[in-house]
């Protein structure tokens, strides 16, 4: 991405509000075991609301089959090697969307209210500033109104609801809230809590 | 669904084209009608189309079970391309996106409809729920022809896209339903 090398960036190591040491690092091929881990403690209630059934073992190995920073970058938050959160920004090399990012974030839910989601949002905000990004979009199910007031915090605004549109992992019909943020204009506070 | 094609069509001025599924020898034709579009109209495609390599991966990764691409021929000579793109798993697995393209010169003969006409009867046989399309709020025909085609407009997102000139554009996102047949429209 852009000059900086994004794997140069990382590992990174930060502190949350509870004194959790998190390391937060890219995605590579060795996070297979750890991911499957990490999405088996999600419970199934949340595992519908994303957007990939991840309790599916080829959906994880797609993702690693296709690593490309460009195009997917996959940041990770890890406590004592355990994966906790995984954050992902999405790009277009050409296009009608090119200056558009897309972002997509889940945490461990015993990591949850401790700021750990924020953070890996505030980290994928300044990855898409220094790639030239001028949008980041978020799209999420209304029901989780928690992640669409965390998004608000750092100033994404709702612009679309597509009413009944995506079809949950138990087959219901739900709305899809999507939200933009004019990198320009991101509040980039040093704590929020999720 | 496949046993459709290959299947012949006249378009309103009389032209006679021919509708079938890509194949994987169609490689070089298809190069050669991308290299036609207008450059303000290759901004809507997904891929950069300009590069053999982008047409190559298509080749490579051809799967109609994830785009179905289907063209529209004249005299041998790619002159329309509509896909229909699915996804196996997750929440989109009942959606089925469209997108279109016309070679300049068979615009306005009907062609763009007849070809969208087919994916929805291709998309009603694999039980696909829901056609989307996306356009600019600056491509007039188009939006009024998908809407003739039973589209109805679900959502826009307020200067979203750019254009070639970097000009923002408003993202126009149409949907239709295949389980129930719209009203049709009067003029």
């Amino acid at each position: 991405m852009s000059e900086k090398r994004i794997e140069d960036q990382y590992p990174k190591t930060t502190v949350l509000k509870d004194g959790t040491k998190v390391v937060l690092k890219t995605m590579t091929h060795n996070d297979q075991e750890g991911l499957r881990e990490f999405f088996a403690r999600i419970q199934e209630e949340d595992r519908k609301f994303l957007k990939h059934d991840v309790s599916k073992r080829e959906v994880i190995d797609a993702w690693l089959k296709d690593i490309n920073y460009g195009r997917v970058l996959p940041l990770l938050a890890e406590v004592n090697g355990k994966i906790v959160g995984d954050a992902t920004l999405h790009r277009r090399s050409s296009g009608w969307l090119k200056h558009v990012g897309e972002v997509r974030l889940i945490v461990d839910p015993a990591y949850r209210r401790k700021g750990l989601g924020s953070h890996m949002l505030e980290e994928l905000i300044l990855i898409a500033a220094d790639a030239g990004l001028e949008k980041l979009v978020a799209e999420i199910v209304a029901e989780e109104t928690a992640a669409i007031r965390a998004f608000r915090r750092f100033n994404f605004e709702q612009v679309a609801v597509l009413p009944g549109i995506v079809k949950d992992q138990g087959g219901r019909y739900q709305d899809l809230v999507v939200m933009v943020l004019d990198v320009s204009t991101a509040l980039l506070p040093d704590w929020y809590y999720f | 669904m496949i046993k459709r094609y290959p299947k012949r069509a006249k378009l309103r001025d009389g032209t006679q084209v021919s509708l079938r599924l890509m194949v994987k020898k169609d490689q070089h034709a298809l190069y050669e009608f991308f290299q036609r579009v207008p450059k303000e109209d290759r901004l809507f495609l997904r891929d950069d189309v300009s590069k053999p390599a982008t047409i190559q991966s298509w080749v490579d990764e051809l799967d109609y079970e994830r785009v179905l691409p289907l063209l529209a021929l004249v005299d041998g000579r790619v002159v329309g391309d509509a896909t229909l793109h699915r996804r196996r798993l997750g929440w989109t697995r009942h959606l089925g996106k469209v997108r279109l393209v016309i070679d300049s010169q068979y615009r306005q003969k009907g062609l763009g409809s007849l070809l969208v006409k087919e994916l929805i009867e291709i998309g009603k046989g694999l039980k696909v729920e829901r056609l989307v399309v996306e356009l600019t709020g600056s491509q007039r025909a188009a939006l009024a022809a998908f809407r003739h085609l039973g589209f109805e407009r679900a959502a826009v997102l307020y200067r979203h896209v750019k254009d070639r000139a970097g000009r923002p554009q408003d993202l126009v996102i149409l949907i239709r339903d295949l389980d129930e047949e719209p009203e049709p429209i009067s003029f």
